[in-house]
C-alpha cells in the first residue's frame, strides 16, 4: 500500500472532442495523488485514457447520442484503474486488432484507427467490452 | 506549438505551394495521441502523393514511443535534431493510394 487513501473519481462529460483534454487533466491529477506511480506511468495513463475517451466521444457523435460519456478512475493499492463507458452502437474490438502493416500503401490512407493499439500497448492490463448498447474500456496501470 | 487541425492545414498549404521535403519539429510537443499521429500520417501521404518526403524531429523518448507503438517509425524518419533531419536520406516509400 502507498499510504495514501484509496479513492474513486467519476466524471461525466458531454460527447464533444474539446472535453478530452479535461478528462486527461482530471485523471492524471488523480493518479498523481499516488506517489507510487511515477511520472512516466502517469504519462502513459494520460495517453491511453485520452484514446479511450476520444473513441467513446466519437461513438456518441457517429450514432447521434447526446448522453454523456462516463469516466471512472479508481486508485487502490498502488494501482490506478480507469473505466471509460459510452452508449454508442459498439464495435468488433477483435477486428480492430488486425493492424495494417505500416509499409503497405493502404496504411497511408488511414489517418485514424491507431487508438486501440496505443491503449493496449501503454496499459498494464486492458479490456474492451462492447455491445449494441455501448462500450466499456477498462485500463489498469501500476508501477513496475 | 500547434494542434492536429492546425498541422493539417499547414501541411496542405505547404504542399499546395510546392513543398516536397518537409521536416516537422516536435521538440516542444508535450503530448501526442492518435489524432496527432493521424495528422502526421496525413502529411506523409500528401507529400508522397507528389513524390515528396517527410521527416520528424522528436528528441523526446516518451513522444517517440507512441510513434513506435503504431510502427510509424518504420515509414517516417525520426531524428533527435533539426540538423540530423536536414542531413538525412529519405525513408524508402511505398506507393500511395488515395
Amino acid at each position: 500500500m502507498s499510504g495514501v487513501a484509496d479513492h474513486t473519481i467519476e466524471i461525466e462529460i458531454p460527447p464533444r472532442p474539446d472535453y478530452v483534454s479535461l478528462v486527461r487533466v482530471v485523471v492524471a491529477a488523480a493518479a498523481e495523488l499516488d506517489p507510487s506511480l511515477e511520472p512516466p506511468r502517469v504519462d502513459d495513463l494520460r495517453v491511453a485514457v485520452s484514446e479511450a475517451t476520444t473513441n467513446a466521444i466519437q461513438a456518441h457523435i457517429r450514432s447521434g447520442c447526446s448522453r454523456p460519456v462516463r469516466v471512472s478512475c479508481q486508485r487502490s493499492g498502488g494501482r490506478v484503474s480507469v473505466v471509460v463507458s459510452d452508449e454508442g452502437p459498439g464495435f468488433d474490438a477483435g477486428a480492430r486488432l488486425q493492424a495494417t502493416p505500416p509499409e503497405t500503401p493502404v496504411r497511408l490512407g488511414r489517418e485514424s484507427g491507431m487508438g486501440i493499439s496505443i491503449m493496449r500497448a501503454l496499459a498494464d492490463e486492458s479490456s474492451i467490452d462492447s455491445g449494441p448498447k455501448g462500450t466499456e474500456v477498462h485500463l489498469r496501470f501500476e508501477q513496475p | 506549438m500547434v494542434g492536429a487541425p492546425e498541422l493539417r492545414q499547414a501541411v496542405v498549404k505547404e504542399v499546395a505551394d510546392g513543398c516536397r521535403g518537409l521536416i516537422i519539429d516536435l521538440s516542444e510537443l508535450d503530448f501526442v495521441d492518435s489524432f496527432g499521429m493521424g495528422a502526421v500520417v496525413g502529411a506523409l501521404k500528401r507529400l508522397r502523393q507528389r513524390g515528396g518526403e517527410l521527416a520528424l524531429v522528436c528528441p523526446s523518448r516518451r513522444i517517440r514511443r507512441v510513434f513506435e507503438i503504431c510502427d510509424l517509425d518504420r515509414i517516417i524518419a525520426v531524428h533527435d535534431s533539426i540538423d540530423g533531419a536536414a542531413g538525412s536520406r529519405p525513408m524508402p516509400s511505398a506507393p500511395v493510394t488515395s
